[in-house]
């Protein structure tokens, strides 16, 4: 059975970023990694710049990278430039999730698409409990922004970008594995962390395919900060009066929400596959423009 | 209106939503995203891209698992 025209020209969106970001094919071939000046702006999604055909940043690393610099908060309080530049950072940020809150997770992030796929793969499919879901702003508030900003490992030393350290699932698979592939046992000395990374890796692949999207609603600080932005955001889903609450949203939703009870949910990544499912037409994507302003569900 | 195979009818339902939208305004809203164009377009004038370049642009050790 052929997928969805919806669900199509998704996958193809997904495929054309994951193209677009890893122009530097050389990479692999060369055991190298691109060092063009357009790594100084970040891809729209969870993609490890080290990755060897990676041609953008990792909005995630670049945040933690500036702000786990000594002085960060002196030089942005002074106006120092290299501590402004996080501003560019956020912003970017900011202004998808004021746009369209998590659609960057549906239409362009290359792990969440990797995630998808491997959901096809039939198997039992668990559900992830709601209250896991949770996890992501702990993980965006704690190893993403309090330890590189707070935790020296060195006295005087810059802290550590600890997200990418202990956690970051893409970054071992896009960089991790293949540069220790690439460059043999030798070049790096690959020990616990690596490990421990790896089986990070593991399990998340794992649990892709029983569940839908798992790293993306349990784990990702990025959806974390584009879900909270989304609350505000000037594209949204809309579900209208007439919707009978059939569930079919849920079954074909990538994040497993039913749009009906959690119109507005953080979790949302505005992919408009639960559009074409909807019998009685009541899903729609909207600007606000209409009704703008009286989205209380009264 | 949905009918079911059974021909019953189904009447529109007010529903509660749990997690609404924000209350918020189109105007702000929109306010909003332009604000944060702005703190981006600044962020990279008056900001020094080249410290996420230089980050990028050198094998990150810890993204890989050994630093």
């Amino acid at each position: 059975m052929g997928l969805p025209a919806w669900s199509r020209l998704r996958i193809a969106s997904q495929t054309a970023s994951l193209i677009l970001g890893n122009l530097y094919v050389r990479g692999w071939a060369d055991a190298s990694i691109y060092t063009g000046r357009s790594k100084m702006f970040c891809i729209p999604g969870l993609h490890c710049y080290s990755c060897p055909s990676s041609v953008l940043a990792c909005p995630v690393g670049s945040i933690q990278s500036i702000i786990s610099t000594n002085g960060f908060l002196g030089g942005l309080t002074t106006g120092r430039s290299d501590s402004l530049v996080i501003l560019g950072v956020i912003g970017f940020l900011l202004a998808i999730g004021f746009l369209a809150g998590r659609i960057a997770c549906a239409w362009v992030c290359p792990f969440g698409f990797l995630q998808e796929m491997l959901y096809r793969i039939p198997s039992r499919k668990l559900t992830v409990p709601a209250a896991w879901r949770n996890g992501k702003y702990l993980v965006l508030l704690l190893f993403v922004l309090v330890l590189p900003m707070t935790l020296r490992m060195v006295p005087g030393a810059g802290g550590d970008p600890w997200f990418c350290k202990v956690i970051c699932p893409a970054g071992t698979l896009f960089a991790g594995w293949p540069l220790v592939l690439i460059h043999g046992d030798g070049a790096f000395q690959t020990g616990f962390l690596f490990t421990w990374k790896s089986a990070v890796l593991i399990l998340i692949l794992l649990w892709s395919v029983g569940s839908k999207r798992p790293f993306c609603r349990v784990l990702c600080p990025l959806g974390a900060f584009w879900g909270l932005a989304g609350k505000a955001s000037v594209f949204r889903m809309r579900v209208e009066d007439s919707c009978i609450k059939c569930g079919k949203c849920r079954a074909v939703c990538p994040v497993d929400i039913a749009i009906f009870r959690e119109e507005g949910s953080p979790e949302c990544i505005r992919c408009g596959r639960c559009i074409p499912e909807c019998p009685v037409g009541a899903i729609r994507h909207t600007a606000g423009l209409n009704g703008a302003g009286n989205d209380s569900g009264e | 209106m949905h009918r079911f195979k059974s021909g019953r009818r189904l009447q529109p339902s007010v529903h509660r939503r749990q997690g609404s939208v924000l209350n918020i305004p189109l105007p702000v809203r929109i306010a909003l995203a332009a604000a944060a164009i702005a703190m981006m377009v600044s962020g990279y004038i008056w900001g020094d891209p080249v410290v996420i370049w230089q980050k990028a642009a050198s094998i990150c050790l810890e993204c890989i698992g050994v630093g």
